[in-house]
């Protein structure tokens, strides 16, 4: 309703839908890019893309999976343009919105919640890549079902769930070289 | 964990929610209509004004439309999946589409090779090498490329307002639909019915007119 409201040019609908959707999406981006004011950009782009394309909205379709969606593609054509994603800021104290941007992770059955241990846990996402960091980021950080990411990735359940798995024993790999 | 307040809006997405106007919401069936709707009279002047071949008067009608009809689901489906989203999504099924261009090509193929027909005497048959298919398939192949690519760029033009995400996968679609509508149009032209024409040379169009019209949607949709 939100959705079809905004279409039909009513201000405060997007600011609802803006108010709902953007701190997912900012949490999604950030955890895709592993740059807390990257993903902000990112961010804006995409709801300026989301704006553009709005005509394109289908009545009582689930506007979320294809916000999402326009955030990936925006993220991927900021990697294109810029080669390699950012990496995450290393030493310090994590500042408290940006550890919490980048959300809680569980490796191994351990929290990664120590600021060392998540910036070392965003860095190794960051080295994946950008298929398996999607499917990590949406099915292990933002809780997502294998189907919901499938539909924000445009990809079977199946194949979320391949790309998943792989992604997470990359992660693990990786963060058990670097400990050692 | 804690809620996390949104950053503000950005100055260029407040400058153009302060100036934004209704618009309308895409409506992916009445899209399929219209081009449905064009693409068939597009094929009737297609045949129209090259003409039949010279063989339908002793050719089976159960075959004839038998084969038409493989063609037209191959037309319609390819279409309704490119510009028909799953139920309740915004975004095409890409996967969904190629498989369609995938058992297209394959079925099309099968029944090029093993089903054809032909007409003694007016029918056009040739010993088949690589040299004759070749220089045989060339006019049709090139037939199939421009009829098919015509339906999809078109439709790209006048929807590409409502083109979502997914544009390279809807390309695909609508190049494939125009592909095997071309393919309509050469059973009802082509007069040879050596299998490996009517198998390579008139399925071509679907997988050439699918290719042109995706990277057509991707240069002319880039900025979506």
């Amino acid at each position: 309703m939100l959705m079809k409201n905004y279409c039909q040019g009513d201000r405060r609908a997007f600011d609802e839908l803006y108010a709902h959707a953007a701190p997912k999406l900012l949490r999604y981006l950030v955890r895709l890019s592993g740059n807390v004011s990257a993903a902000e950009d990112l961010l804006q782009l995409s709801f300026l893309k989301l704006h553009r394309a709005r005509a394109s909205y289908i009545e009582g379709a689930a506007p979320l999976p294809w916000m999402y969606t326009i955030a990936h593609r925006t993220f991927l054509d900021h990697v294109r343009k810029h080669k390699r994603a950012n990496v995450v800021d290393v030493g310090g104290e994590v500042p408290e919105q940006n550890a919490n941007l980048r959300g809680q992770l569980h490796i191994d059955g351990e929290e990664a919640d120590d600021g060392e241990e998540l910036e070392r846990t965003m860095q190794a996402l960051q080295t994946l890549p950008p298929s398996q960091r999607q499917a990590v980021v949406l099915t292990k950080l933002d809780g997502k079902t294998m189907q919901e990411a499938a539909e924000i990735a445009g990809t079977s359940a199946g194949a979320m769930k391949v790309r998943a798995h792989r992604g997470y024993q990359a992660l693990r790999k990786s963060l058990g070289a670097s400990k050692a | 964990m804690k809620p996390v307040a949104p950053p503000a809006v950005g100055d260029a997405l407040r400058a153009a929610l302060d100036s934004m106007e209704a618009t309308g919401m895409r409506r992916p069936l009445r899209e399929l209509a219209w081009f449905l709707g064009l693409s068939l009279p597009f094929l009737v002047v297609l045949v129209a004004s090259m003409g039949l071949r010279r063989d339908i008067g002793g050719l089976s009608t159960a075959w004839l439309a038998g084969t038409a009809f493989v063609w037209l689901v191959s037309f319609v489906s390819c279409a309704y999946l490119g510009f028909v989203p799953a139920d309740k999504q915004v975004a095409p099924r890409s996967r969904q589409i190629f498989q369609a261009l995938a058992a297209s090509l394959l079925l099309l193929i099968g029944l090029g090779f093993f089903a054809t027909e032909h007409v003694s005497g007016l029918s056009v048959s040739y010993a088949a090498n690589p040299g004759s298919v070749f220089s045989h398939a060339r006019t049709c192949s090139m037939i199939g490329l421009a009829a098919g690519v015509v339906p999809g760029v078109l439709a790209l033009l006048c929807f590409r307002r409502f083109i979502p995400v997914g544009r390279i996968s809807i390309g695909v679609g609508l190049g494939a639909a125009g592909g095997s509508l071309a393919g309509i149009f050469l059973l009802f032209h082509c007069p040879i019915s050596e299998r490996f024409h009517m198998a390579l040379a008139h399925t071509s169009g679907i997988a050439t007119a699918a290719l042109f019209v995706a990277i057509a949607s991707y240069w002319l949709l880039r900025d979506h």
